[in-house]
């Protein structure tokens, strides 16, 4: 599968590595309940992350951490109870479950979000072109969304983030659901976008890709324990703000390196 | 008109058009639900009280005509608190990816709208079968204005109350207010259900079906009420779909 | 695991789900005390006499028409939603080892336990609402569940064959309204057409007991006709559904 070509035509001002284009700081969150005798639920004590232009990122932890809320709260259309949140320049927000409108076409899907954006029919055109092709969905374009298999669907779901070019995007279990082929051409994408200094914070179970990031993030009991994946495969990690040691985190990557060589399972992981 | 609320109205227009149980629900229940009661009622005459005047109307005509602002109220309420359901996950991102507050708004009224007009036309077809108002036009806008209005508070009930919630609410208040609270056959109406969202609406619709005259105040008093509620649904529609 | 077990685990699965909605659970105690209300001052500004033909005040009336319908309502839209949203996992639990008849049986327990539960309520609302005292409260209950019962099986239908949450709404929202608009004899229609309503009886019985202190047996076997059509019509949408897979 080739990728279509973009050329230099960037939108937004990611340009440089060493920019952030979002940052968390102390993120706390709280879903709290109306009811007396029902508990509320912690989910973020002081979450701090930052996602640099040309990065990718990768937020882990187990089913239930709080990942999608964190994603909700650095893409905005989740309040937080504490803490700070920065954002340099566009985003693009790829949900979990498929936010769409089930009655319009895949077309129509692109002509609205791409109107939302405000791109040019041309560029909508183009975005359309270079999506469905990268990601091999071009023959259900004239399909409504609620006609799609789960994969499709999903695919719609990523271009919807990916199409106006954003300088940040903020993907969630982006690859549920994704066959293979689509699943490397996902993966391509990404080093594309990275080579365009696009930062990239994605929320993957697929503990075999750490590769594939440039920083791994977990996400465990409301913190974040963040660790650079070196070229030596050692055991690079900082302190969070915290001080709390990242042993945690040295465990499962210790425990997931013996298992390197397995091949990996697009979007076969239980979803959060 | 701006081009994010024209494509929105557009793709509203398209899924409406998708939903063809919907339609056919929309033009087959006015005809059911007037079309029984004027069959049905007693051919008898009844005394009304209408603009504070004591008439006599035909039972058939009174059925056809009040049935009318019924049917609209409900259906509108139900359209409005579902059409806000249904989109309010994907609206986040609309919201994300650049439409403002007032585009979103302005293109769900739109679109809601629209369904009004269906939903009062097929009303207002099925009632001047059965009879002939003294003055159909202003007839016809009364009774989009009662649309309108349970419309938008089909839209504002459906945030705050959700699916479930908001069924109950538009199973009741329409029937209440417009059934029980503004019609004509009354005798002892109480002074506070003047402060009901369709009194003035269901004024200037029995004026205009029964008598010559148009209430300048009773349509001014609707079109204020419309508006107070569209601004309240406007507000409640920020808060829902708001992002940082 | 027997048929009775099973069709237990259901019903306490069923109830479950429906109790863990806390509004439904507010709107059981609190809309049929407010309906009553309502409906009492609302139709209390009619005339007695007239187009209406009614033993009772108009305001009783009222009273007995917002307890009728406020029965009748909440169970249907419970039985209209628990279709909606459980399709899917009742075909899965049918794979899983159930039968349709235990589904079926439990769908219809919930609905029961429902109206009997909001019955009760309404009963208890109208004998404080109302400024005589409720003479036969059994005969009154009786009525209410009925009307529950009734517009419970007909949620239930009409989820199987619109399983789509707006337009099944509409349809059972419409159905329910002008079903009591006859019911409530507010515009003097005929009882040989109004017999027809599946409220009509269930509020005759009501009427009866709470003005005269009787039971209306002349209207016993009609409701009872009612809910016994809508139990085989419920039973075979609701079957229908589960064969096809569950899908609109």
């Amino acid at each position: 599968m080739d990728i279509a070509s973009k050329g230099n035509d960037v939108r937004g001002t990611a340009n440089s590595s060493g920019d952030t284009v979002v940052s968390a700081n102390s993120v706390e969150k709280t879903y709290d309940s109306v009811l007396p005798f029902t508990r509320s639920v912690e989910v973020l004590d002081g979450a701090t992350l930052h996602v640099e232009r040309g990065q990718v990122v990768g937020i882990m932890g187990e089913n239930g951490s709080g990942k999608s809320t964190l994603m909700g709260i650095l893409a905005g259309v989740l309040d937080h109870d504490a803490g700070e949140v920065e954002r340099a320049g566009s985003i693009g927000w790829c949900p979990q479950e498929p936010r769409l409108y089930d009655r319009l076409t895949v077309d129509e899907t692109f002509e609205l979000f791409g109107t939302a954006y405000g791109m040019s029919d041309d560029e909508i055109v183009d975005a359309r072109a270079w999506l469905t092709d990268v990601l091999d969905f071009e023959r259900f374009r004239d399909r409504q969304i609620r006609h799609l298999s789960g994969g499709n669907r999903q695919k719609v779901n990523l271009s919807v983030a990916l199409m106006h070019e954003p300088d940040l995007l903020l993907l969630d279990e982006p690859y549920t659901g994704f066959d293979w082929e689509t699943f490397l051409a996902f993966w391509d994408l990404t080093e594309e976008l990275r080579a365009r200094g696009v930062g990239v914070a994605i929320i993957s179970h697929i503990i075999n890709e750490r590769d594939r990031f440039d920083v791994v993030y977990e996400l465990h009991e409301g913190h974040l324990h963040r660790q650079e994946i070196g070229d030596d495969d050692g055991l690079s990690s900082e302190p969070t703000d915290d001080d709390v040691a990242c042993e945690r985190t040295a465990s499962f990557i210790d425990e997931a390196g013996a298992g390197s060589g397995q091949r990996a399972t697009a979007g076969q992981e239980e979803s959060e | 008109m701006n081009r994010r609320v024209t494509t929105a109205v557009q793709m509203g227009v398209r899924e409406f058009r998708r939903t063809p149980v919907l339609l056919a629900l929309l033009v087959f229940l006015p005809a059911y639900i007037i079309g029984t009661f004027v069959l049905l009622v007693p051919d008898v005459d009844v005394p009304a009280t209408i603009d504070g005047t004591r008439l006599t109307v035909p039972m058939t005509d009174f059925a056809a005509a009040f049935m009318t602002p019924v049917t609209v109220a409900i259906l509108s309420g139900i359209v409005g608190l579902f059409l806000v359901q249904t989109s309010q996950a994907a609206d986040d991102r609309l919201r994300l990816a650049g439409y403002t507050a007032t585009d979103l708004v302005v293109s769900r009224v739109g679109t809601l709208g629209l369904g009004i007009v269906v939903v009062t036309m097929a009303s207002v077809v099925v009632a001047v079968f059965a009879f002939t108002p003294e003055s159909t036009v202003p007839f016809v806008a009364a009774t989009l204005l009662v649309g309108l209005t349970y419309g938008i508070l089909g839209v504002v009930v459906g945030i705050v109350l959700g699916r479930l919630g908001g069924v109950y609410v538009m199973l009741f208040s329409p029937m209440v207010d417009v059934l029980l609270f503004q019609n004509p056959l009354a005798t002892d109406a109480p002074e506070w259900t003047t402060l009901l969202p369709s009194h003035y609406a269901t004024n200037a619709l029995f004026d205009a079906a029964f008598t010559s005259s148009i209430d300048v105040w009773d349509f001014g008093g609707a079109v204020a009420y419309t508006v107070g509620l569209l601004v309240i649904g406007v507000l409640v529609f920020y808060q829902a779909t708001d992002v940082e | 695991m027997s048929t009775v077990h099973r069709t237990l685990a259901g019903i306490q699965a069923s109830t479950r789900s429906f109790v863990r909605e806390p509004f439904t659970v507010v709107l059981l105690v609190v809309l049929p005390a407010l309906s009553i209300q309502i409906y009492g001052v609302g139709m209390g500004q009619f005339p007695d006499v007239g187009i209406f033909a009614v033993s009772g005040s108009v305001a009783t009336v009222g009273r007995i028409t917002g307890a009728v319908f406020a029965t009748g309502a909440l169970a249907g839209v419970l039985g209209l939603f628990q279709m909606i949203s459980a399709r899917h996992a009742d075909r899965r639990l049918t794979i899983c080892g159930f039968r349709g008849v235990e589904l079926v049986t439990a769908r219809f327990a919930t609905v029961a336990i429902a109206s009997a539960v909001v019955g009760m309520v309404a009963t208890l609302s109208l004998i404080v609402l109302v400024d005589d005292p409720i003479r036969a409260p059994i005969a009154t209950f009786s009525g209410l569940a009925i009307a529950g019962a009734t517009y419970g099986l007909l949620g239930i239908v009409v989820g199987s064959v619109l399983p789509r949450e707006l337009e099944g709404s509409l349809l059972l929202v419409i159905l329910a309204d002008v079903d009591n608009v006859f019911a409530s004899g507010l515009f003097g229609i005929e009882d040989s057409v109004t017999q027809f309503a599946p409220l009509a009886h269930p509020h005759a019985i009501v009427t009866e007991a709470v003005v005269e202190g009787a039971l209306a047996t002349e209207h016993l076997a009609p409701a009872l006709g009612h809910l016994s059509l809508f139990s085989l019509l419920s039973v075979a949408a609701y079957t229908y559904q589960l064969e096809s897979g569950g899908d609109a």
